[in-house]
């Protein structure tokens, strides 16, 4: 199956990243395709330059596990651009994307996940 | 085969930016074979106001997206109790806005293949 | 028929709304915040099957024996996601 996952709020401040890692893992470990697709905020989640205290995890690094097992990162480039965020602070792998790609990947995913705002 | 989208927006159209996203979002569908619709709940609900305007605020205007409304025929549908609950009046036509009652909002849902809320 | 996913707590204004919303056939998913539901009485909330992420749960100070409902892992949680077409979130 294909699955796409939607993130829209930011990094650190809550847990959704956290959750999507996570459930795209455990769809990927079921042979599933994933795409995660970072929205608004959430975009904040893919730059790779991110310095968290040494206690906590680094967020970037959750999305670039993913995309090492297979699954994609796609990150609103309207969001990116609002945010201040350039495709060389992005996380290796992922893809600035759109809405064109976000209509898209709700068309030809078979089921869609959206963590809500 | 065609996919149908409801986008829910439930915060208000100043002070965040979600109703604008809510819109936006969905007037991106129409590049796939994609129906959406956008559903404005709670204090969401106060965007149908002629008198609303975050741009006072500096902030994004909102009636920018009546145009592409009408542009693309996109549903807009509001909640009858959360209209009355923010005491939204001087409803702006150009939102074409139909009126829903909350108790029938299972139904309504289950009639969409993605509910969204944002 | 349907997932419908509940990620705020008891106070959030949206999140009662979605839960009375399932038909008997849905499955209801409480992640992270959504798990504080689990202490509301939701037999009387919703008709449909109700599920916590178990891993929020426990990070939230609860055990086993405090859940009123089905606790679920993420890969329980794929296996719903497969079964429901239609998303609710």
């Amino acid at each position: 199956m294909k699955i796409a996952i939607q993130v829209m709020v930011q990094p650190y401040t809550y847990q959704d990243i956290d959750t999507a890692a996570k459930l795209a893992h455990a769809a990927l470990d079921k042979g599933h395709e994933v795409t995660i697709f970072l929205f608004c905020d959430a975009a904040i989640a893919s730059n790779k330059q991110i310095k968290p205290v040494r206690s906590d995890r680094k967020i970037p690094d959750l999305l670039k596990e993913v995309i090492d097992r297979g699954g994609k990162v796609e990150i609103c480039g309207i969001c990116m651009d609002y945010r201040g965020i350039t495709t060389d602070m992005i996380v290796e792998g992922s893809n600035p994307s759109g809405l064109p790609e976000l209509a898209a990947l709700i068309y030809e995913s078979d089921r869609f996940i959206s963590l809500m705002a | 085969m065609e996919k149908k989208v409801l986008f829910v927006v439930y915060q208000s159209p100043v002070g965040s930016i979600w109703v604008n996203e809510g819109f936006r979002t969905a007037f991106g569908m129409y590049g796939e074979d994609i129906e959406p619709a956008v559903l404005l709940m709670e204090s969401a609900s106060v965007a149908l106001s002629k008198n609303t305007s975050p741009e006072s605020l500096g902030l994004l205007p909102v009636k920018i997206v009546q145009r592409f409304i009408k542009r693309y025929e996109t549903p807009v549908y509001a909640i009858k109790e959360d209209i009355n609950k923010y005491n939204v009046k001087n409803i702006d036509e150009n939102f074409n806005a139909e009126i829903i009652n909350k108790d029938s909002l299972s139904d309504f849902f289950h009639k969409f293949d993605y509910v969204i809320f944002m | 028929m349907a997932l419908i996913l509940i990620k705020f707590g008891i106070d959030h204004p949206i999140e009662k709304l979605k839960i009375k919303s399932a038909k008997k056939e849905d499955s209801v998913v409480f992640i992270q915040d959504g798990i504080y539901w689990n202490f509301e009485n939701l037999s009387e909330l919703t008709t449909g099957k109700t599920y916590l992420i178990k891993e929020d749960f426990f990070a939230r100070g609860y055990t086993e024996e405090e859940a009123n409902t089905n606790l679920i892992n993420y890969h329980e949680f794929i296996d719903l996601i497969e079964k429901e077409s239609k998303f609710i979130g």
